[in-house]
């Protein structure tokens, strides 16, 4: 963590090493984190961009006393997404679809084939948890809803949703470590 | 509430969520850096979030120098404008005195060129040859064999929220020379692609100047030589409050002032 800690101020001193070496430790997971909202890799991968481009431009602001540096990376991500998401054309193009991201692959059948491979491994491991917990993670950490949102729209007590969430990802933690 | 508890309330969980209000977010981080049970507890939870944002792609085609280009040519539009340039009147014989005023004739003239230019619609076609001039000064650095320091340095100066790009225009001698300069006024140095400036004849060597109006004053900013190698880039030192660049072919070992029927190519800051 040292190391992280290290890179970050670098970072902030406008090190273009240490700004590389972040890229390849987030880059990845940040497109797939936009992906869950604008379900196109091709459009995620552009914001993903826009996102390291602000990490570049206003690194300075980022403080370690306020919360992790993937957290803040997440947080700017899902807004560059959701802002996306907004846009007439997005709309347009997903007015018949479905927009979880996270239940589309944990429901398809076997035999749905094409998006079932492309995401083998969110599948596996999303089929390791109830749809809830499906659910909920999808809420939280990728769509930006509040506990208060995440209440209301799964119709669970406001009280539950942090244990509900503490336990779905106590299993998904389970599964990670059986299946490595 | 002890840490343990901590860890079994599902608060670390919102904590990696960016859930929490900010004041238990500050309370939280100060816990992580203090208790290193909370610590890899928090670092587990985001592994796993991580996973599923990383199994959330089906492809791990990461370009980095992509990016660069893209904070390169984002950035630009904010930056000082290309002023373009026009040919010195060098007609006059030179003495010292005389070479002075033909800098200060070329000067006045490229300022008054200047302000005209920036109501001049053609501005954004300039900014747009300016970015890709940049993109892919961006690009050659990346390929080109320079010291790992070297091209740390250039990256961040063209990169710099505080470059300036100056473009240096062909004078009588080299009209189809041009010379690209990113001044980095934050760390006080300017990168130069001399890619369009031709070889200097043997025994013969470029000089940077920098330029300042009132009282006219070139400064040596230093000699584009590299003996090792054939690059074009050049990274110097540039401390002056400089209001133009210019370059001139100089004999060997540089000169104290610079000649003026040698001047290849010239251009100024814009305000």
């Amino acid at each position: 963590m040292a190391h992280l800690e290290q890179l970050i101020v670098q970072l902030q001193q406008k090190d273009v090493n240490a700004f590389e070496k972040l890229h390849q430790m987030y880059a990845e997971n940040i497109r797939g984190a936009i992906n869950v909202i604008v379900q196109n890799e091709e459009v995620a991968k552009e914001i993903c961009q826009d996102v390291f481009l602000i990490v570049w431009q206003k690194a300075e602001t980022y403080n370690a006393s306020k919360g992790r540096f993937f957290t803040w990376l997440l947080n700017i991500a899902r807004n560059k997404a959701i802002d996306f998401t907004r846009s007439r054309n997005y709309k347009e193009q997903k007015k018949n679809q479905s927009l979880d991201f996270f239940v589309n692959i944990y429901e398809e059948s076997e035999d749905q084939n094409a998006k079932e491979q492309k995401y083998r491994g969110l599948k596996q491991m999303l089929q390791s948890l109830k749809k809830k917990c499906v659910e909920l993670l999808e809420a939280l950490y990728f769509k930006g809803y509040t506990q208060v949102d995440a209440s209301e729209m799964l119709s669970i007590p406001l009280g539950t949703v942090k244990s509900r969430n503490r336990n779905c990802l106590k299993e998904l933690r389970k599964h990670m470590n059986h299946g490595e | 509430m002890a840490n343990k508890d901590l860890i079994e309330s599902g608060e670390l969980e919102f904590y990696v969520a960016g859930l929490l209000s900010e004041d238990r977010m500050l309370e939280i981080s100060k816990l992580v850096g203090q208790d290193e049970n909370v610590r890899k507890e928090v670092e587990q939870i985001e592994a796993v979030v991580m996973r599923l944002a990383k199994e959330s792609n089906s492809t791990d085609d990461e370009d980095f120098v992509d990016l660069l280009k893209k904070i390169v040519t984002d950035r630009v539009p904010k930056e000082g404008k290309v002023i373009p340039l026009k040919q010195e009147d060098t007609s006059k014989k030179t003495i010292d005195f005389k070479a002075l005023s033909g800098w200060a004739a070329a000067i006045l003239l490229l300022i008054f060129v200047g302000l005209q230019f920036q109501n001049n619609q053609t501005l954004q076609s300039d900014l747009t040859a300016s970015m890709e001039a940049k993109a892919e000064l961006e690009s050659r650095l990346e390929t080109q064999n320079f010291s790992l320091t070297l091209k740390e340095n250039m990256i961040a100066s063209i990169t710099s929220e505080n470059t300036k790009v100056i473009q240096l225009a062909g004078q009588k001698i080299s009209p189809t020379s041009n010379v690209k300069v990113f001044w980095d006024t934050e760390n006080n140095r300017v990168v130069l692609d001399t890619k369009n400036l031709p070889k200097a004849p043997e025994g013969m060597v470029y000089q940077l100047w920098s330029l300042k109006m009132t009282p006219l004053t070139p400064t040596s900013l230093g000699l584009l030589e590299d003996k090792e190698s054939q690059q074009n880039l050049f990274l110097l030192d540039n401390k002056n409050l400089s209001e133009g660049f210019g370059i001139t072919l100089e004999p060997a070992g540089g000169s104290k002032t610079p000649t003026l029927e040698k001047l290849y190519v010239l251009g100024v800051v814009a305000s």
